[in-house]
């Protein structure tokens, strides 16, 4: 007997619509996750909020604890937030007023700068920098602690961790990512000003005097809720994928790395949608 | 013994373990007491623990610390709970980036107890004789092994609990500091006349310490009321028990 009599006929598996589901379900599961995700991070933000507001016990503790966290992401963060400032004020702003001023006026001129280095770039920049620097760092520290089960060994002695370890953390990343924030726009304008003014011509200086003239109330505003934005999603991110890791020191790694572009993500997202929504 | 003088009373309980049945423990653990949890698996006893605790709620049964049944806790009480009924982990971690003082005082100042001096007085009253002062201002990483267990059970008392749970303090330590940390134990329950409950693998030092029994078995659990009916059951015998200490001594 011949072995197609034997065996009944297979179907012939279509490879192009496997490939098509296989990419579906790719996607699906994507989206699927992303949102999850995205309600993760929403319910941790609540779930650190409510546990601070639930107790009155260990308040001055926690806000001693907020002090060293804008002391470690606000205060260390100002040479580097400087040397950027400096660096970028040389070599974008100087070379925008250069370009701008022939083709239009100086008021102009400034309004162009605030809008584009000061309420853009730099918010992004310091978020850029907070997470490097900040986030990563939060991820690990508290990420070791879970590991080694000391974050356990306090919640068995009635120790709120949320309100403990995690609320300063996020809160003194927003606070410190707006004053570096308003710091760093400080200096990326003025020392484009100023480097236009060496590089070209002194009268570029009458720039300075026009700064106070480029802001208005709306936009001081618009740029508080963005700057704390970004730092509440930067530090509650952060603390999120650093309390994930638990058995294994191999976890931190990975989860500081997801913890650093889930920050971008986010910070990237909160940008697009404050524009968006002006 | 009187249930409504007891610390902690276990009722039929059986803790969720991995899907598998224990058998159920029925327990009355009064102040003053220090109960020791054998088994022939580690980590049953753990479970074990961690359900008289309060930590987990059993599987089936009832446990009440303190008064309150560990099934009807929200997560404020509990967190109180926690402040009456110490527990220390394995392997007794402390924060690593604060210096053992300041892991002594942590849990204290969270929970407003005591001011500096007060608390100072508390740890010289705990560690006194035992620790020198300048042993623990340092680095749990620069610590000897014992430090560590002495600080991570000291901080718990800090708070001024009334029961105290230990899982596995003796593990991973000499024979002398095995005997020193006993003897640290016999001296919380007589200072503060609080209830321990330790899980352990060292039967010499339980043997110094503990006055009941709780074995667990494959099927059954028994509740010894004191040693000589520990031996009697046909557990292992006190020469064979003082020929390992020797052992360990000599070794």
């Amino acid at each position: 007997m011949r072995q197609t009599e034997l065996m009944p006929e297979q179907p012939r598996i279509k490879f192009s619509s496997l490939r098509l589901t296989g990419v579906v379900d790719i996607i699906g599961r994507k989206t699927i996750g992303a949102f999850a995700y995205l309600i993760d991070v929403f319910l941790f933000i609540f779930k650190v909020f409510r546990s601070s507001r639930s107790r009155q016990r260990g308040k001055g503790f926690s806000r001693q604890s907020v002090s060293s966290q804008i002391l470690f992401s606000g205060i260390d963060a100002l040479p580097t937030i400087t040397i950027l400032g400096l660096a970028i004020g040389l070599a974008v702003t100087a070379q925008f007023i250069l370009l701008l001023q022939d083709l239009t006026s100086e008021r102009e001129v400034i309004t162009l700068l605030n809008q584009l280095m000061a309420q853009e770039l730099a918010p992004l920049i310091t978020a850029i920098v907070l997470i490097g620097r900040s986030g990563s760092a939060i991820t690990v520290d508290l990420g070791n602690m879970s590991i080694h089960r000391e974050i356990r060994g306090l919640e068995l002695l009635g120790v709120d961790v949320y309100e403990v370890f995690v609320l300063p953390r996020i809160l003194g990343v927003a606070i410190s990512q707006f004053a570096l924030a308003v710091y760093f726009a400080g200096i990326v304008m003025v020392a484009g000003i100023v480097f236009a003014a060496l590089f070209d011509s002194p009268s570029n200086y009458k720039y300075l005097f026009l700064l106070g003239e480029a802001f208005n109330f709306t936009a001081l505003i618009q740029f508080l809720i963005k700057n704390l934005l970004f730092g509440l999603f930067i530090g509650a991110i952060a603390c999120l994928h650093g309390l994930r890791a638990e058995f294994s020191l191999t976890e931190l790694p990975q989860q500081t790395q997801r913890s650093i572009v889930n920050s971008m993500i986010f910070v990237f997202l909160i940008d697009g949608l404050m524009v968006a929504l002006k | 013994m009187n249930e409504s003088e007891a610390l902690l009373v276990a009722r039929a309980a059986r803790p969720a373990y991995n899907g598998c049945d224990l058998p159920v423990l029925n327990l009355q653990i009064q102040a003053g007491e220090i109960v020791f949890l054998s088994a022939t698996d580690e980590s049953r006893l753990s479970a074990v623990l961690k359900m008289l605790a309060g930590v987990e709620t059993p599987g089936d049964g009832e446990v009440e610390v303190l008064r309150q049944n560990t099934r009807q806790l929200d997560l404020a009480m509990r967190q109180n709970l926690r402040r009456e009924a110490g527990f220390v982990l394995r392997g007794a971690p402390l924060l690593s980036n604060l210096d053992g003082d300041n892991n002594l005082r942590f849990a204290a100042n969270y929970h407003a107890i005591g001011n500096e001096t007060e608390q100072q007085q508390r740890i010289d009253e705990l560690l006194g004789g035992l620790v020198e002062p300048r042993d623990y201002h340092c680095l749990p990483a620069y610590m000897a092994e014992l430090q560590r267990r002495l600080i991570a059970i000291t901080r718990p008392l800090m708070l001024y609990p009334k029961i105290l749970f230990l899982e596995f303090p003796f593990n991973g330590l000499s024979f002398q500091d095995r005997v020193m940390l006993a003897g640290y134990l016999q001296k919380i329950v007589q200072l503060d006349h609080i209830a321990i409950v330790v899980c352990s693998d060292d039967m010499y030092c339980m043997q110094r310490l503990a006055q009941r029994i709780v074995r667990y078995e494959d099927d059954a659990v028994t509740v010894y009321p004191n040693w000589e009916e520990f031996y009697r059951a046909g557990r292992d015998s006190i020469e064979q028990l003082n020929w390992t200490a020797k052992g360990a001594v000599d070794g």
